[in-house]
């Protein structure tokens, strides 16, 4: 008996009986807000009769061409609506929004690889594990980042297992290079050539990152700019998303989710 | 950022970047290094001044910084235009920002933008200052400005935005001094309708059109759904000025394809179809919405509710608090005939048995409840029938009773029945009860909703017989854990008075059966996590509440000592449980061993937005008593928390302006308004100023060494019942509280301003509902579960005056100091009296203070005195 809807910041003084839960992360304000003013769409809250929540799930998308994706950032159930797959339907909303409004390849999520029957649930949905990250929560046990393709990845490339396990540093180093830098580095080579094509060429290296080393990608990020004379200075994946621009918000960086 | 602009402030970039690094890696000493060697080379550059003040202020040197980011800014209005750019001024206003001057960074901005007016990354920082400073009517300027200069539709909506927010302001205005009259014309209506028409020549030109189809046939369906925010704000436009049919067209026609979730725009039409009268219409689309979706609970009373064409549910979603909404739906009686009320109910009835039969899910619960809310309907009504509602609990029962929820879902429905009806219902439910078989975990669940529905049938029927209760009972429960064995033993269970009343003695039988069944079922949850959620954890809490109500009925101390056992053993088995620590700290609290409790509390790792809801458990007690410490660390945390938020919240509107979700963008600022208006976190404000002049005075012989060393200190003597006390208040302390007239203010104002509650409530014990109620402390009334009391308007006026109240007290102290230290230095000179300002002031607040107390000054006076030299007792007084 579930009434999903949007999630509001006057639900976040509702959900106090979720987020009491031992497992569900609180997280800070800039945290929640940044979400709902980026990404309201892969937010949403669900109502049991008597307007009590249910649960929630909170996400986003990203990532550029074929890494383009939706992200399970946080999905819980309060104790007293839990064995009603009540989570099932809020990551089919997700996925749905994902695939039909966004078009994006694929969706993942990162599970601590202790969580036994997560991982479970995950799998029942049809969440495959694409690699284990090692250290991955606080520095102390791995997490799994699993992922289920979408009808847009035809091939479904996107869930191919990476066969070795990665640190956090390499998944950071993929995520720095977020779309403010893509976008700046485009608007340069997209003096030089045809944009879209040397986008897309840009966005399969950045795809291929995760099968390299960290040093391959710093060795090919030299050569690139050594090939367009451009002096990109330390490369973007030492420095964190928030360096520098004094204009900057804080993003939600430290994301460590429950699942 | 730095490399954005190459030569920021005149300097290369690459000059700058060790200093940003260093920032960055939290290395300030080296940061301010690198920017006195800058410096050194650019000694007329604002944008080395202004990196200078950003290292110093985070160097935890706010007044340096302070001066040297007023050099920065003189140095901008000097020099020449080529150094005035966006990094320097953005650099600055942080700086600005994080020194409380935002006002500073917002001229800076405001100089650039007059000395360029055709820059639009000056004017998006400028807007930006406006957005930090809640200027509306400035936002509205600069993003017109704006528009006209780039010819953005972003900014125009910008702009709309601001107009929206006036709106609010204006209404949020009017609730806080409750004007009477509105000037005419209003200026709400007309703010609207630029509003409204300002997006109206947006939308229905031709720019926004041409501008979807261009973006929909590249088919970048990311910057598509932001077309969708400024549909969405339009439409609330167009509902708040009553303008459905308007709304309607717009979403019926070529732009309600912007709406890409089918659902959500059949929910906004079923609404405005509603609110135009338009039932019928109405009641299609919600018919529609819950054959896409059966188990929309708020789906089906919004069907029923057109049906029935009761506005009800409309009215209190504007009326209601959205964070304590109703626990169901307040009915009308229908104006329909009895023909016509029939004929909808038979439509409901059938919409509802389709919908069950088509349902193959069986954890959907919807249509079965529906059956419920329907007869329920007709009870209302005066056509109701007892049998009907009760079987459809029982249907309900056998369908749904080993879920957590089911109690949930149907206690809104029991309260339509008599007592001997709700007698009637729990003897079917015991006959079905026993019917019924279940594989473990789902045998389980149906026990424990028959005891909850059991209490709450039988809640208030045994109140009648409480009076005549004389029980002295007592049972002990030892439980031990060996191994991973568990031994539990039920001893001594004796009735000491045989004339106490069966249904104690129920109650008491249902105790042990439920603490019996938690440990049975134990090995149900031995494969799941120790972090999971447990089969049965439920038991231990019901257990707890209901040994809380023997002890309400009978006095008997032995029924809270046996509750905290039960809850202590359940937290030894799963030590996760928020729900048994929560209990127990209340428990603890009314024992009143506080340490406990607040050990307990701390257990519960209440962070961030938490501690707005969920603070209200600890805090009441906490105020009142001497764990200062631990006080301190609760209202120190909780204020930065808040503070922080309202700190950072600006920059986040700003986030949803950039993302173009503009409704966030008036979500944002109401809940920012909503928060600051909290009662809790004003009471927190005026409690941790007197606590800090509480722990000062406490602080005796470390504050008098340190008198004598610096001589900042005032003192206070004050002669009370013969005995010489002494206080000593740091000047440090006043001084921060301006002396206390920053809090005399708030005295002023509170009576005019709303407060806001933002506790969950759902989480309290039904046995002190809210924190100034608590059942235990009278005599036993009976209960109703969760008997959830919310008078916010009675909390709101008592609250206020002890707002009222305590705000006096920082001021009043520090007169007191002035008083007696003028007094003592002019008695030493001129044997003659205190400054007549002090004076006159600290009589105006005693005698407001003593209003308070229910006193005129002169009683008030008498009542000390006469208490002073023991003439009354303390009970006497109070």
């Amino acid at each position: 008996m579930t009434t999903i809807h949007r999630f509001c910041c006057n639900d976040l003084l509702r959900f106090a009986s979720v987020n009491l839960d031992h497992l569900t992360e609180t997280f800070n304000m800039s945290f929640y807000m940044t979400y709902l003013a980026r990404w309201p769409d892969y937010f949403h809250v669900a109502e049991g009769p008597g307007n009590r929540i249910m649960g929630y799930i909170m996400g986003k998308v990203e990532g550029q061409g074929e890494s383009w994706h939706g992200h399970v950032t946080a999905v819980t159930v309060a104790p007293e609506y839990r064995r009603q797959q009540l989570a099932k339907k809020l990551m089919n909303l997700l996925e749905d929004i994902s695939d039909n409004i966004d078009k994006a390849y694929f969706v993942d999520l990162f599970v601590r690889a202790s969580n036994a029957p997560a991982i479970k649930m995950y799998d029942k949905l049809g969440y495959v594990i694409y690699r284990r990250v090692l250290r991955y929560y606080s520095g102390e046990e791995d997490g799994l980042d699993m992922r289920k393709a979408l009808s847009r990845d035809v091939e479904k490339k996107s869930i191919i297992p990476l066969k070795r396990p990665v640190t956090p540093d390499e998944l950071e180093s993929v995520d720095a290079l977020d779309e403010k830098r893509i976008s700046s580095l485009k608007d340069f080579i997209g003096l030089i050539i045809n944009e879209v094509v040397l986008l897309e060429q840009w966005s399969k290296l950045l795809l291929k990152t995760s099968f390299v080393s960290h040093a391959d990608l710093y060795f090919s990020l030299c050569l690139y700019s050594l090939f367009t004379h451009t002096d990109l200075g330390v490369p973007p994946y030492y420095k964190g998303p928030n360096t520098a621009g004094p204009a900057n918000i804080a993003g939600p960086a430290g994301e460590r989710t429950q699942q | 950022m730095a490399t954005k602009f190459g030569f920021a402030g005149g300097i290369p970039e690459r000059k700058v970047r060790p200093i940003w690094d260093a920032i960055d890696s939290r290395q300030f000493k080296n940061a301010l290094k690198h920017v006195t060697t800058l410096l050194a080379k650019h000694p007329s550059s604002p944008y080395a001044y202004a990196l200078k003040a950003l290292v110093l202020e985070r160097m935890g040197k706010p007044d340096e910084a302070f001066t040297v980011a007023l050099d920065a800014k003189d140095l901008l209005y000097l020099n020449e235009p080529l150094l005035m750019d966006d990094l320097t001024l953005s650099t600055l206003q942080i700086v600005f920002q994080r020194l409380d001057h935002l006002d500073l960074a917002t001229a800076c901005y405001e100089h650039a933008c007059s000395k360029y007016p055709g820059n639009l990354e000056l004017m998006t920082g400028l807007f930006n200052c406006y957005v930090r400073e809640y200027s509306f009517v400035k936002q509205q300027q600069t993003a017109i400005k704006m528009y006209k200069l780039a010819g953005e539709e972003r900014f125009l909506l910008w702009a709309v935005c601001s107009i929206q927010l006036q709106f609010l302001e204006d209404i949020l205005l009017e609730a806080c001094v409750d004007v009477k009259d509105c000037p005419s014309p209003d200026p709400r209506s007309m703010l609207l309708l630029i509003a409204a028409s300002q997006q109206f020549d947006l939308v229905s030109g031709s720019t926004i059109i041409r501008y979807h189809v261009i973006k929909y046939t590249i088919c970048t369906c990311f910057k598509f759904s932001k077309l969708t925010a400024a549909l969405m704000i339009y439409i609330s436009i167009l509902e708040r000025q009553a303008k459905f049919g308007d709304a309607l067209e717009i979403l019926s026609g070529k732009l309600g394809s912007l709406l890409m979730i089918e659902v959500d725009k059949l929910w906004m039409q079923g609404r405005l179809l509603a609110r135009a009268g338009d039932y019928t219409a109405a009641a299609d689309i919600f018919h529609k919405i819950l054959e896409s979706c059966p188990d929309d609970w708020k789906g089906f009373l919004h069907y029923l509710g057109c049906l029935l064409e009761d506005d009800s549910i409309w009215c209190d979603e504007a009326v209601n608090d959205p964070v304590h909404p109703p626990k169901f739906v307040n009915c009308k009686v229908s104006h329909l005939t009895e023909e016509q009320f029939d004929s909808q109910i038979s439509i409901a009835s059938a919409c509802v048995q389709k919908l069950q039969a088509d349902t193959v899910n069986n954890l959907i619960r919807c249509p079965y409840l529906a059956t419920i809310e329907i007869e329920r309907r007709k009870h209302l009504r005066g056509k109701g029938n007892d049998d009907n509602v009760m079987d459809g609990i029982v249907q309900y029962f056998c369908r749904f009773g080993h879920l957590g929820c089911f109690t949930f879902d149907v206690e809104m429905f029991v309260e339509v029945l008599t007592a001997d009806k709700r007698t009637e219902l729990l003897e079917i439910l015991m006959k079905t009860y026993d019917t019924l078989s279940a594989p473990p975990t789902k045998a389980l669940g149906l026990s424990i909703s028959f005891f909850k529905i059991k209490q709450l049938l039988l809640g208030d029927i045994s109140a009648s017989c409480a009076s005549v209760e004389t029980i002295f009972s007592r049972f002990e429960l030892i439980a031990c854990l060996v191994g991973l064995s568990l031994c539990f033993h039920i001893l001594n269970v004796n009735v000491m008075n045989t004339t106490s009343s069966k249904y104690v003695s129920d109650l008491e039988v249902s105790c042990v059966q439920m603490f019996e069944m938690y440990c049975t079922n134990l090995p149900l949850s031995k494969n799941l996590d120790p972090q999971e959620g447990m089969h049965g954890e439920e038991l231990l809490s019901m257990t707890c509440n209901i040994l809380v109500q023997l002890f309400w009925r009978t006095k008997n101390f032995g029924y809270l000592v046996e509750a905290i056992m039960v809850l202590e053993f359940g937290l030894a088995i799963r030590r996760y449980v928020s729900q048994y620590k929560i209990l127990l700290l209340h428990l603890y609290t009314y024992c009143g061993a506080l340490p406990v409790a607040h050990e307990w509390y701390k257990t519960l790792d209440v962070k961030n937005i938490l501690m707005e809801s969920i603070l209200h458990h600890i805090l009441p007690q906490m105020l009142v008593s001497p764990l200062w410490t631990e006080l301190n660390n609760l209202l120190k945390d909780y204020l930065k928390f808040m503070d922080d938020h309202f700190r950072e919240s600006a920059d986040l509107t700003f986030l949803a302006y950039r993302h173009r979700n503009y409704l966030k963008v008036i979500e944002f600022v109401e809940f920012k308004d909503r928060l600051q208006h909290s009662g809790q976190y004003i009471v927190a404000r005026v409690e941790s100023s007197i606590l800090q002049l509480k722990q000062s005075a406490d602080n005796i012989e470390e504050e008098e060494v340190t008198s004598f060393e610096t001589g900042i200190f005032y003192h206070l003597s004050i002669n009370l019942s013969g005995r010489f006390n002494q206080f000593i208040f740091s000047q440090d302390v006043l001084q921060g509280l301006k002396c206390g007239t920053h809090f005399l203010e708030l005295s002023m104002e509170v009576g005019s301003k709303s407060l806001t509650f933002n506790e969950d409530l759902l989480s309290r014990p039904w046995w002190t509902p809210t924190s100034e109620k608590n059942y235990l402390l009278g005599p036993f009334e009976g209960i109703s579960y969760y008997p959830k009391e919310i008078l916010t308007k009675d909390r709101e006026t008592s609250l206020k005056r002890v707002i009222e109240k305590k705000s006096l007290i920082p001021r009043m102290i520090y007169l007191s100091i002035q008083s007696a230290s003028a007094s003592i230095k002019e008695h030493a000179e001129l044997n003659g009296s205190a400054t007549p300002d002090v004076t006159s002031e600290l009589k105006l607040l005693l005698e407001r203070y003593a209003q308070f107390l229910g006193f005129p000054l002169s009683e008030a006076i008498e009542a000390v005195m006469g208490f002073s030299n023991e003439e009354r007792s303390g009970a006497e007084l109070a």
